[in-house]
């Protein structure tokens, strides 16, 4: 995710600069940048916590200097550097800059691709510009006449949370507001569809005002909206799916309607490129698959759960252990204390399929029998037993996935890729892949995600009418 | 002033164009539980009508319920929105005085489900018994004319013309102050789907 340098990743950047520069500028250098020049601004990409790429851009009235921009060494040839250039272009667009410019050694012919298929142009040759009496180029390119990139408004509303977020096609991301219902729901102990309907109406006007105000805009700058066709529960998606009408009916735009679970794989591009063929595991309180991933308009489900989704198997066997719904963030927590100690069986089933009941009966019976023996319950212990096996079981039909069907990224997603655990698993089993682990902020619903989504249906030109039902029980194959 | 009427609570579809004390253009058919998939092009077909431009409207009334949960919260919807963004004012009335179209001594029903009906008392433009949810059989018709699910005690349906209604009772459309705070009046509490 791209975002303004802060002084807690500074050392990472300056590790990369004296890697990347002959002349490296110093710490103090940089601080002063962060801290009184106005006229500058120096963003950096975060992945995993990592920074992988920065790059400083320098405003002087209609001009903008790029002054550097450099990618870690190991994260090189991924896209990154594209990525942070697409991101400047676009700052400096916004900011009112008519041209960019730039300097760049005559021999570095990588940089000089990079920023030719930018559209920068060589305009004159400094000789002897570096200290080893290289030459340099300066390079122009023009920020005038150029379409700006479209913005798509989407909203999310499939289950409990209402959300509303904006975005361009660069992946600028304007605004997200995000509510979520989930304190309410946790009084009784789940989702009730009704009272979930209910706060949705009550949400809906305010968290499109809201987004709308803080990207800054009006919905005349907004070139298609969209919103959470499917799956989900049926009153809730249709308060999200009015929403969406009202706006693109009174305001003549486009309309898209996405799949949520596309929101969960797509909002993972706000991280770094994904590279296809990909594998996507997509666990969740209502969905447990395996999904082949060709390219960014074909989906392919081949695994998936024959009875309770994962996050379902979490919250009931939190409820059998007396522990608060949501039961996934309560187990990870108190596994992470436990030991082994309590014999699960493992789910047996065939090929890519998942099944989660049995066990979730195991630890049910087993919590009877030690209550009829008398035994007290060590809750950190089961959680521990409960969660090893559910958690080896999806990495191991993820492997056996990637090995039927070979590609190039994996990545998790939905609420359950917020467990840590799943997360140690996949990085110890999938360091030969390029792995995608979304930040936990991306992990619950929001809107940012179906907005990713949406990009890629408003790309294809895959629009849908009024007369749009929702389809509580969609298959992402559809 | 140029309102957009909609009512979407109960077995019609309604949308009408009202300027001043004129109706322009209206839309009103049987539309039980397919409301959410016609709606906008009903509105569509009411702003063409009435060759208006969809923007160019003052305010938005809409029925509050009781209703079909899903039914009231498809105009509420709409109307929270457009009044937010375009913005512009929103109107409530409820549903049932609505119906009831500032008839005399008038008695308005609604299914409610379970052997309930949703009950309203109106007498022109006084409410004689306010919205409740009640048992069929506590029902206290006496000499009040019913409209609305007249079939369920003995008499026959009759939900009178309903673009007409919203002009009768243009008077006692209730203004929302804080469009982010309207909710339905769903009659019936969320409480009773907690398990």
């Amino acid at each position: 995710m791209i975002e303004l340098l802060k002084e807690e990743d500074l050392d990472q950047v300056l590790e990369i600069e004296s890697d990347s520069f002959a002349n490296p500028w110093s710490k103090k250098n940089f601080l002063s940048e962060i801290a009184n020049n106005d006229l500058s601004e120096i963003y950096v990409d975060i992945v995993d916590g990592k920074v992988v790429a920065y790059g400083d851009l320098w405003y002087m009235f209609e001009n903008c200097d790029l002054t550097k921009i450099a990618v870690r060494r190991s994260e090189r040839k991924k896209g990154y550097g594209r990525k942070m250039m697409k991101h400047l272009i676009a700052a400096a667009r916004r900011r009112g800059c008519e041209f960019m410019h730039l300097e760049v050694n005559v021999n570095n012919k990588e940089a000089l691709g990079l920023y030719e298929s930018d559209g920068f142009e060589v305009v004159r040759t400094r000789k002897r510009y570096y200290e080893n009496g290289d030459d340099a180029y300066d390079m122009i390119r023009s920020l005038l006449g150029e379409k700006e990139p479209r913005k798509v408004l989407a909203i999310e509303s499939s289950c409990d949370e209402t959300a509303c977020a904006i975005i361009d096609e660069d992946l600028n991301v304007l605004s997200s507001v995000v509510t979520s219902q989930i304190d309410v729901h946790a009084r009784f102990g789940g989702v009730i569809p009704e009272v979930a309907s209910r706060m949705h109406v009550e949400q809906i006007s305010t968290i499109i005002k809201e987004a709308i105000d803080k990207a800054q805009v009006s919905m005349d700058d907004i070139d298609a909206v969209a919103y959470t066709i499917g799956p989900g529960l049926i009153g809730s998606l249709h308060v999200g799916a009015i929403g969406a009408k009202s706006l693109a009916f009174f305001y003549d735009k486009p309309l898209i309607g996405v799949h949520h679970l596309k929101g969960h794989i797509f909002i993972n591009e706000l991280i770094k490129p994904l590279q296809y063929p990909m594998m996507a595991l997509v666990v969740s309180g209502g969905h447990t698959e395996l999904v082949y991933i060709e390219n960014d308009q074909s989906f392919k489900i081949i695994g998936t759960t024959l009875d309770d989704a994962i996050g379902e198997a979490y919250d009931k066997v939190a409820r059998v252990m007396k522990e608060a719904y949501p039961g996934g963030p309560v187990i990870d927590r108190l596994a992470k204390g436990g030991k082994p100690h309590y014999q699960l069986p493992t789910p047996k089933v065939d090929g890519l399929n998942f099944s989660f009941s049995g066990l979730k009966n195991a630890v049910l019976q087993l919590v009877k029998k030690e209550e009829n023996a008398g035994n007290e319950i060590n809750k950190e212990d089961l959680a521990y037993a409960f969660q090893e096996v559910a958690l080896n079981t999806l990495v191991k039909k993820t492997k056996i996935a990637v090995e039927q069907y070979p590609c190039k990224s994996v990545v998790i997603a939905g609420g359950v890729a917020a467990n840590s655990r799943l997360r140690q698993l996949m990085s110890e089993n999938f360091s030969d892949h390029d792995l995608i682990l979304p930040p936990l902020k991306y992990c619950t619903d929001n809107a940012l995600m179906i907005a990713c989504a949406a990009l890629h249906y408003l790309k294809a030109g895959k629009f849908v009418g009024f007369d749009a039902s929702s389809m509580p029980s969609m298959s992402i194959e559809d | 002033m140029l309102t957009l009427c909609i009512d979407t609570a109960y077995k019609y579809l309604t949308c009408v164009l009202i300027k001043d004390d004129q109706i322009l253009s209206s839309y009103s058919e049987e539309c039980f539980k397919k409301q959410s998939e016609e709606v906008f092009s009903a509105l569509d077909a009411v702003f063409k009508k009435a060759n208006v431009s969809k923007r160019s409207i003052d305010s938005i009334c809409i029925t509050k319920g009781p209703g079909s949960y899903t039914g009231v919260r498809i105009a509420m919807s709409i109307a929270k929105v457009i009044g937010e963004t375009l913005p512009c004012d929103v109107y409530t009335i409820s549903t049932l005085r609505l119906y009831a179209a500032g008839r005399e001594n008038c008695m308005v029903l609604m299914d409610a489900r379970a052997d309930r009906v949703y009950c309203g008392i109106y007498d022109k433009d006084e409410v004689l018994s306010k919205d409740q949810a009640i048992a069929i059989k506590d029902l206290d018709i006496r000499d009040h004319q019913i409209v609305g699910d007249g079939a369920l005690v003995g008499k026959t349906n009759d939900y009178g013309d309903i673009p007409e209604a919203f002009l009768k009772t243009k008077k006692m459309w209730e203004k929302v102050d804080t469009i982010s705070y309207l909710t339905p009046e769903y009659l019936k509490e969320s409480e009773s789907y907690y398990r």
